[in-house]
């Protein structure tokens, strides 16, 4: 991980150079992303934190070839973004199921588009509910259950297809503060079980510091890339360690440098 | 729990009825108002058992335009929906237009569609499509349209095809829509196919029956067409909402009552 033109190679993500320009009317210029480049191991998992407007979903939807960069480069896995990739999954805020299905056949929706054999991903599926605590919920439909069982069933979505790569923008931002507590605890242990590489955007810095091996930290207009922030906290990692002192100067460290690019007093959030 | 707190508002909206029946029997009866003014409701009770054929007869016949005029504005409508959908040119062009016309009062063409088709079935079909047409159209068009932008892009990034996208998320996100209009539709077009009747006819359908026999001072013939016109009404609208039920079982799932 490192900023910089020219990073090593390896990374399941780098991102170089990267710039998003929006033509507003009248010829006005928004720079939603000024010449961004990091890299992202594989199996790491990198949240970027920063205030709205900072370009950060941005950068995701471009990592995921949703949208084409005005400047510079994505690639994933040695392979140049060109357009939308399925070897990714995808979280959003809200859960987005489709309500007329029900949870186990949300989770093999991708399975279906994919044109993959649906019965022979079955058992993958049930196994994903399971290990996320929805076995006994595969059945029912998705107006059954809770906001936070809900965006569960979301991520096992975004994992049926054992995609290389997890994109997750502001996931549990629309969860109460306990649940998504729970959720963090919760997406950790599956990630342990599931490997894969992650960038989690957020606007939380107690969440980015506990799930991330790394945190960016993003400032707006132009959105940039302020600085880097490795997280040395040990894995496993349980909701208590988020009382211990390293962990307030991790999040002291990641706050400082978020409100050091504002200007005093600005409002925003 | 959910059933004693629903009988009892159940119990006295039939109390009331009973009560305004009651009311108007002792108003006709106190006032001895003549037959052709105000049928007592017993006089309209009468006149069911008078004349099951001819009632059971001109029934079948709105039914019928009704239902046919209702095939047609799905027929139509759904299509145009989607078409207007999809079409960029077409939602930006037609759609505008289907909004204009929706505020044109389409009984008013009755007569023009008297003079176009004839004095048969197909002119009451057609007001009935008529005026059932622009909810659908509207209607679907706005579940088509009511697909999460998140669910978009989740299909943009797992290559979905055009066709993918239409028959698993957006027909299906629609159909609730579908209902909602169909629902309004029903209700319109035995609407429209009484006017219709109204209008002119071959000599049968209740508007006709209901024209024809307040003009011989029949009233209590006419009030039973009417009790029949907004029985078929509750009936149709009836059917639909159960079939909604049958076809859509996840709107109706115990927790699911968001929404709507």
């Amino acid at each position: 991980m490192g900023i910089g033109s020219a990073p090593a190679d390896g990374g399941a993500i780098i991102v170089r150079d990267l710039e998003k320009i929006y033509e507003a009317r009248a010829g006005d210029r928004v720079t939603a992303l000024d010449r961004i480049s990091l890299q992202v191991r594989r199996e790491e998992f990198v949240s970027v934190v920063g205030p709205s407007g900072c370009g950060k979903s941005t950068l995701l939807k471009i990592v995921a070839g949703l949208i084409a960069p005005t400047g510079g480069e994505a690639t994933v896995n040695g392979t140049p973004v060109r357009g939308p990739l399925p070897d990714i999954g995808m979280v959003f805020q809200s859960p987005v199921l489709l309500p007329w299905k029900t949870i186990l056949h949300n989770v093999l929706f991708p399975i279906k588009i994919l044109r993959r054999d649906v019965a022979a991903h079955r058992d993958a599926a049930m196994a994903l509910l399971a290990l996320a605590g929805l076995a006994d919920s595969a059945h029912r439909y998705p107006s059954e259950l809770s906001g936070g069982m809900q965006q569960r069933a979301a991520l096992c979505r975004a994992l049926v297809h054992d995609p290389a790569l997890l994109l997750m923008d502001e996931p549990f931002g629309a969860l109460d503060a306990m649940t998504r507590d729970d959720m963090n605890v919760e997406l950790l242990r599956i990630w342990s079980e599931r490997r894969k590489t992650v960038l989690f955007i957020t606007h939380s810095i107690s969440e980015a510091v506990f799930l991330s091996d790394t945190v960016v930290v993003m400032t707006p207009r132009p959105g940039r890339i302020d600085c880097i922030v490795p997280v040395d906290l040990p894995r496993p990692r349980d909701i208590g360690i988020k009382d211990s002192k390293h962990f307030g100067e991790l999040q002291a460290q990641v706050r400082e440098r978020i409100y050091a690019g504002r200007p005093a007093g600005g409002g925003g959030d | 729990m959910v059933g004693a707190v629903s009988r009892r508002p159940a119990a006295i909206t039939a109390l009331i009825l009973i009560a305004m029946l009651l009311g108007w029997h002792v108003v006709v009866a106190a006032f001895r108002l003549p037959d052709f003014l105000l049928p007592s409701p017993v006089a309209v009770f009468r006149e069911f058992l008078a004349w099951p054929k001819l009632l059971a007869f001109h029934t079948w016949v709105t039914l019928l335009e009704s239902l046919l005029g209702l095939a047609a504005a799905v027929a139509a409508g759904v299509p145009l929906a989607i078409a207007v959908v999809y079409s960029r040119a077409l939602s930006a062009t037609l759609y505008p237009i289907l909004v204009l016309l929706q505020s044109v009062p389409k009984a008013a063409l009755a007569p023009l569609f008297l003079v176009w088709v004839g004095i048969g079935m197909s002119s009451k079909v057609l007001v009935a499509m008529l005026v059932a047409f622009f909810p659908i159209v509207i209607d679907t068009a706005t579940g088509l349209r009511a697909v999460e932008p998140e669910m978009l892009e989740l299909t943009r990034q797992l290559r979905a095809t055009p066709m993918q996208v239409f028959l698993q998320v957006r027909l299906p996100h629609a159909m609730p829509h579908f209902f909602s209009g169909l629902k309004v539709a029903v209700t319109l077009a035995v609407i429209g196919a009484v006017i219709g009747e109204f209008v002119g006819s071959d000599n049968q359908g209740l508007g006709f029956f209901i024209n024809q026999e307040s003009a011989q001072g029949h009233a209590a013939r006419a009030f039973a067409s009417v009790v029949i016109l907004a029985l078929m009404g509750i009936g149709l609208f009836g059917a639909v909402a159960l079939a909604e039920r049958v076809l859509l079982p996840w709107r109706h799932t115990p927790a699911g009552s968001n929404e709507q």
